[in-house]
């Protein structure tokens, strides 16, 4: 029996992870037709929503630290990209994740009065929905979802939820990466390094990391040994804490195999912002 | 020549009975040393010329130039009691009329006061030396408790009676009566730490557990002595002797009558039959009454060789005396009678020397003293070895017997069991025995004997514990009375010598129990020490020998510490880095006499909850819901902070426990004013909103998390620091005690006591000064009072520094937090709530 080709709707967020995952893709043979992107919902100030970038949402599930950067992607890939708003934020925080019903309709139940919707906001999650139906009316044929999850219960299963719904196979080719052969925490740094692939650390967020790390490569071995390192200090390097996996850094892929990419991403100008907290050795 | 072998030492070494482990112990120069050299002498290891001069156990050439002892040394002598009579009165029944004596001397100096707890945990008895003229003094009293708190019995040596009848010429009965006041005072300290399992242990002269004499002179005595030679000659009870020879107890020697007071002509028992004839040596000799002497002589059956007869003046004295009462005699009687043997003593120390269960096979063979039972060894600190970074770690056999090519668990002070962390499995390359400044090989050494080890040092820090079972807990870590509050910072003159440096520090660090070495933020090489002395004899070694490098030396500088002083205005909150994650935080003052217990020991992040949590609803009026929900103890694990779970039923709290201890560790070591360590503070964790899945709430969310909430915690509630205060205790002539308040007032010091020693012209004051002011004190001190002045400074307690907010830096705490911010290399202001 071969195994099926998918179609497969590539959901990235600029990070190492998820273009990763792409190749992954290629590799087993699936063909990669669209890539879609959650970005923040524009602030009523800014005039257009592409070119500033609005403050870093912290949101539980997206990546949006650079998502001003994602519209590079579309040149740098040569594939067609969708963009949609995030809406809402993070409602319902359980690890495993289940849509809120839907509004009952009010003749079934006449009492109690219907939320005014308002006021009910949506989940975070649920803005895949608009999104990934968007990228389906465009490509028909569309059949998986790829993500670039590794470690994240909370976010596989979201996509999931989302992905089942749609009918579309979702794709995680990280997903437990540091437990699988050779078992090494940093297996999945070692192997970006390996094809090539440079993607450059953009956000800290972490005890531990400091503005040094800005910048830097992250699946050169030097800054993987000094990844390891600093995370030593904070409860180990395992649980995926130098993968970035619990939000302790975000990258953004620049360059990759050209299998892939067509193009590469330069960085001109660059800005350091800080936020609150502090990041300290 | 040595009178005795190893081999006889080794004989005696099996027989746990037959050994007395004690140390010698008193305040600075009430004459330990020269004590301990009338003992050395009598095992032949110095000659008798020299005995009270040489200090044998003051085995540095520093400590025979100051004439300070600096480090305890050790040293295993051997004795034998003569006298059949006084085998009957050994309370635990020996075979043997041999002894094996294991005796360490320690200093005197406050400044070197961890060196005497490293001493007392090794042995079971303690002599303590008291000077009659200056009686019980501050270090006396310190030493007394430090030695009631691991148990160990005292007896008691009146010393520098030579003193008081040369210099001060008093009457026989003023000396009873000063002798009767030193003893009352001795005894009141040691009523004061009255221990239950211990029993009584106060000291009377006519139970035979008081001795006076004078170690320069090299004689002593007992009453229990005088009351032998007097119970032969009228033929009375011994016994019956003893108790009528001390206390108001008078004879007439017309009517032969015992009375109870002096009417009627009687005089004081202890006056007429013990004091009278050594007056009369005195007597005779100091005023050259050539004809009387040998009278004298021939009456108390003194011979003299013709050499010593030709002496005169106080050599002669010297001789007589030594002839007459020998030191050694009644030194090594009352140890033998009074102190315990090992196998008496561990059945009553094991449960406050072992920390796992009292009925496991450890605590059993550590009880019985047994030879057989599994090795449990304590190494209570290394002594340096004429090979240059190489030291012997010196300790005592509880149970079980260690020889070379032992293969031994090192568990280092952190180790526990059935962890991996801080432990060695190793072979103890050699067995040795610490004889002074001479080592012995030895082959094995059992249960109940001090020993010194070679090949140990490097899997040690400082001190530990060595066992062959593999379920063993820790003997006790040592509680010391001092800290290291006074620190200087050091570098190379030549910066190719900066390895010899760090290696010297390690070395440093190794070779004394108390002092502290490490590397602050801005990068300096920092020593602390317990006081002045302390550090500038730890530099000099460091400069000298450790290092062996030209060194510049900064000018020392005080420990703050960080406190709080009332409750955060505000619950303070903290974001993880990735945001997804909510810590809530309360800091208040933790009641100081909480904080004394836990510094003491006595309050410890190791005791049974239940029990701790009782102490605290109890003593200290702490609800007993929170007092069972400490979380930890800070810094290092057994600081005096706390942190207490107050939330309500968070989901996942116990997931996250250990990286908010972590962070607690960093911050309540590095506060937030001006990362000194914080003191007397109690956190609450009131609420915590975390991200549901693991992977969003690791170490690197949470430490620095808890870090933050921790220090805007404490910055909401009043922050202030706190300073070091030392009592000093200073003994000066009435006509020099202006000189005294004068320096005392401009150092910000404050006189509290002041006390008129009876019948001489000596006052004792007390005081509290700032550690930060004592710099320079004793020079101070000694130029405004001529030099008549003798102040002893130790560290006792913290007082908030006054004069308003440390965050200001108009105030004076302001300027010192922005001092010591410049100096670690920090930003001048204190971050504010939000860093």
């Amino acid at each position: 029996m071969s195994p099926t080709k998918h179609k497969v709707i590539a959901l990235i967020s600029g990070g190492k992870d998820s273009l990763f995952s792409l190749l992954h893709c290629l590799t087993n043979g699936h063909e990669i037709v669209a890539l879609a992107n959650l970005h923040p919902a524009p602030s009523p100030s800014a005039l257009t929503p592409a070119d500033t970038e609005s403050p870093d949402i912290d949101s539980y599930m997206y990546q949006t630290v650079g998502h001003s950067l994602i519209p590079l992607y579309q040149e740098a890939l040569n594939l067609p990209l969708y963009r949609h708003p995030i809406l809402g934020s993070a409602r319902c925080t359980a690890r495993d994740y289940a849509p809120a019903p839907a509004p009952i309709p009010i003749s079934a139940a006449p009492e109690p009065a219907p939320p005014n919707p308002a006021e009910v906001e949506a989940d975070e999650t649920e803005s895949l929905l608009p999104l990934l139906q968007k990228v389906i009316l465009a490509h028909p044929d569309a059949t998986a979802l790829s993500t670039g999850a590794i470690l994240s219960t909370y976010q596989r299963t979201r996509i999931e939820s989302v992905a089942l719904r749609l009918g579309l196979v979702p794709l995680a080719f990280l997903w437990q990466y540091p437990y699988l052969p050779p078992y090494a925490q940093t297996a999945l740094l070692s192997d970006m390094a390996a094809v090539g692939m440079d993607a450059r650390i953009i956000k800290v967020a972490s005890g531990g990391l400091d503005e040094g790390f800005l910048g830097l490569d992250v699946a050169d071995p030097r800054t993987v040994a000094r990844l390891v390192g600093r995370m030593r200090r904070f409860g180990g390097s395992g649980g995926g804490a130098v993968l970035g996996e619990g939000g302790e850094f975000e990258t953004l892929a620049v360059r990759g195999p050209g299998v892939l990419w067509k193009g590469r991403i330069e960085i001109r100008e660059t800005e350091v912002v800080v936020g609150e907290g502090e990041a300290r050795r | 020549m040595v009178n005795f072998t190893v081999e006889e030492i080794r004989a005696l070494m099996d027989k746990a009975a037959n050994i007395r482990n004690m140390s010698v112990i008193a305040h600075v120069d009430h004459g330990k040393s020269t004590l301990t050299d009338s003992l050395v002498q009598r095992a032949g290891i110095i000659s008798s010329a020299k005995a009270g001069e040489q200090r044998f156990t003051d085995t540095r050439p520093d400590e025979q130039e100051r004439g300070v002892t600096i480090k305890s040394t050790a040293i295993s002598l051997y004795a034998s009691l003569t006298d059949p009579e006084d085998m009957k009165d050994i309370p635990l029944k020996v075979d043997k009329n041999d002894f094996l004596i294991n005796l360490i001397d320690s200093p005197g100096h406050v400044d070197f006061s961890s060196e005497v707890t490293a001493a007392l945990r090794v042995t079971d008895g303690a002599l303590v030396v008291v000077d009659t003229v200056e009686g019980v003094c501050v270090q006396t009293e310190t030493v007394l408790r430090q030695a009631l708190g691991e148990r160990i019995k005292p007896v008691v040596i009146i010393n520098k009676v030579d003193r008081a009848l040369l210099e001060l010429q008093v009457s026989k009965e003023d000396l009873y009566q000063n002798f009767s006041r030193v003893i009352e005072s001795v005894n009141v300290v040691i009523a004061t730490y009255y221990d239950k399992v211990l029993g009584d242990v106060q000291v009377y002269p006519d139970k035979g557990t008081i001795a006076f004499g004078s170690g320069l002179h090299g004689w002593a005595f007992t009453v229990r002595q005088f009351a032998s030679r007097y119970a032969k000659k009228f033929g009375v009870d011994k016994n019956k002797m003893m108790s009528r020879l001390w206390g108001d107890n008078f004879f007439n020697p017309k009517t032969k009558k015992w009375t109870k007071t002096a009417e009627g002509g009687g005089e004081r028992a202890f006056n007429q039959f013990v004091l009278d004839p050594i007056f009369r040596i005195f007597g005779a000799v100091m005023n050259f009454k050539k004809d009387e002497i040998p009278k004298l002589l021939e009456k108390l059956e003194i011979k003299l060789t013709n050499e010593e007869k030709d002496l005169e003046g106080k050599q002669l004295l010297k001789a007589i005396m030594r002839k007459f009462l020998p030191a050694a005699d009644a030194l090594l009687e009352m140890m033998i009678l009074h102190l315990p043997s090992p196998v008496t003593a561990q059945k009553y120390r094991m449960e406050t020397l072992y920390e796992g269960p009292p009925d496991d096979e450890n605590a059993i063979g550590i009880r019985d003293c047994d030879p057989k039972g599994p090795l449990m060894l304590y190494v209570s600190k290394m002594v340096p070895t004429s090979d240059k970074g190489r030291f012997y770690a010196f300790g005592r056999v509880f149970s079980g017997t260690v020889r070379s090519g032992l293969k031994v668990r090192i568990q280092g002070p952190n180790y526990t069991p059935g962890k991996k962390e801080d432990l060695f499995v190793k072979a103890v390359q050699r067995t040795i025995l610490m004889m002074g400044r001479y080592v012995e090989p030895i082959e094995d050494v059992p249960a109940g004997n001090i020993l010194g080890l070679v090949g140990i040092d490097q899997f040690l820090l400082k001190s530990g514990t060595l066992t062959t079972s593999e379920t063993a807990h820790n003997l006790k870590v040592m509680k010391f009375s001092v800290s290291p509050v006074v620190q200087r910072s050091v570098e190379v003159k030549n910066a190719n010598d900066l390895p010899k440096l760090v290696e010297g520090l390690k070395r440093l660090s190794k070779s004394d129990p108390c002092v502290l070495t490490f590397i602050s933020d801005s990068g300096e090489h920092v020593v602390a020490g317990a006081g002045e002395l302390h550090l500038e004899i730890c530099l000099k070694d460091l400069e000298e020998d450790h290092a062996g490098v030209p060194l510049r030396i900064s000018d020392p500088v005080v420990q703050y510490r960080e406190t709080v002083g009332a409750k955060s205005s505000i619950t303070a909150l903290s974001k993880s880095p990735n945001k997804h994650n909510r810590l809530y935080m309360i800091a208040e003052p933790l009641a100081e006499e909480v904080c004394k217990e836990i510094e003491q020991g006595k309050i410890g992040p190791r005791d049974d909850f239940k029990a701790r949590a009782r102490i605290l609803a109890d003593e200290h009026g702490w609800d007993v819901t929170d007092a069972r929900k400490i979380w930890c103890f800070g810094p290092d694990t057994n600081g005096a902070n706390l942190l207490v779970d107050q939330t309500k039923a968070v989901q996942y709290l116990n997931e996250i426990k250990d990286s908010v201890v972590s962070g607690f560790q960093w911050a309540t070591k590095e506060g937030p004013v001006a990362e000194e360590p914080m003191r007397a503070i109690r956190f609450n964790v009131m609420d915590v909103t975390l991200h549901a899945d693991a992977i969003h709430r690791g170490g690197g969310q949470i430490i620095p998390t808890a870090r933050r909430v921790l220090y805007a915690a404490a910055l909401l509630a009043e922050p202030g620091l706190l300073e070091p205060v030392f009592l000093v205790e200073i003994q000066v002539p009435e006509q020099a005690m202006g000189g005294i308040y004068g320096v005392l007032t401009r150092r910000r010091g404050h006189v509290f006591e002041e006390t008129q020693r009876p019948g001489t012209p000596l006052f004792n004051i007390k005081a509290y000064l700032p550690v930060n002011e004592s710099f320079g004190f004793n020079a101070d001190l000694r130029s405004n009072t001529s030099g008549q002045a003798f102040p002893q400074s130790v560290f006792d307690h913290w007082q908030l520094l006054p004069g308003g907010s440390p965050l200001d830096p108009s105030t004076m705490p302001g300027k010192i937090v922005y001092d010591m911010r410049k100096r670690k290399g920090l930003k001048p202001d204190v971050p504010g709530l939000r860093m």
